[in-house]
């Protein structure tokens, strides 16, 4: 599978990822993940992925947020634009503990400083 | 005894990951027919994410994505009060220590990097999304039953 799973922009110093997927799952977590990873390699410590266009996630797609907050290696990280499924999956999990979960970006960029 | 089922659906879905992907939407529109009325929406996204995680692991874990005669169901039964629903395959068993360390989600502590898992949460999942959950093997089957009890009106 070679289609895109990201969008990606900066804001400053700040990467914001977009996955283009409707559904986060099993089937493009790894692929998503890869991509991700590699949007932050340069060394970047501050993220925000914007799931506006995230319809569905289950836990391999949450297993990759968390791979990109552990790839900052202590940076900051802020998700926004969650839906009504994906809010279910971090509350559940208790990764909305762990996440800063903003309504929008303009919050989430604010949440990171900018 | 136990009691009666009001009605019963049964939900043939095709064992493999990529399969099941292409498959999701037909099965969010069948749950979405299924839900109860009286169920939070909240609710209804976590059974329906349980689900998924349910045949996830079935196909990457139970069958190995090599499905050679693989089959994969799921019974939906509305009871008196509750909601029944019966994940059967027959692929591998989960483990039994499997089954008993991820039954729950731990609280988790941001700053503790190393401990966020980045896999193994599908059957806290389920167990936070249902009230009961039981599994068990018999003549090559595995059934996962999962129940959640419907909020009764006063």
């Amino acid at each position: 599978m070679n289609e895109r799973m990201i969008e990606l922009n900066r804001e400053g110093d700040i990467a914001v990822i977009e996955p283009v997927v409707a559904r986060l799952d099993a089937s493009v977590a790894p692929a998503f993940r890869q991509e991700a990873l590699a949007a932050i390699s340069d060394g970047g410590r501050r993220v925000v992925v914007d799931l506006k266009r995230v319809e569905f996630m289950d836990s391999s797609g949450l297993g990759a947020l968390v791979s990109i907050l552990k790839a900052l290696g202590g940076g900051a990280m802020a998700v926004c634009n969650a839906g009504p499924s994906v809010t279910s999956l971090l509350k559940l999990t208790r990764m909305d503990k762990v996440f800063a979960i903003e309504p929008g970006r303009a919050e989430a960029l604010a949440r990171l400083g900018r | 005894m136990r009691a009666p089922f009001i009605r019963e659906t049964v939900i043939d879905v095709p064992p493999r990951l990529d399969a099941l992907s292409e498959f999701a939407a037909d099965l969010h529109a069948q749950l979405q027919a299924l839900l109860p009325a009286g169920l939070e929406e909240i609710e209804g996204h976590a059974i329906e994410l349980a689900l998924w995680e349910a045949l996830t692991n079935i196909a990457r874990h139970g069958y190995r994505e090599a499905p050679e005669g693989a089959w994969l169901r799921i019974t939906w039964r509305e009871r008196p009060g509750a909601v029944e629903v019966d994940v059967q395959d027959a692929g591998s068993p989960i483990p039994a220590n499997v089954l008993r360390e991820k039954s729950s989600t731990p609280e988790r502590d941001p700053d503790d990097l190393d401990a966020l898992p980045e896999s193994g949460m599908g059957l806290a999942i389920i167990h936070a999304a249902f009230d009961e959950v039981q599994y068990a093997t018999a003549e090559g089957v595995n059934t996962l039953r999962l129940v959640k009890r419907l909020p009764t009106t006063p």
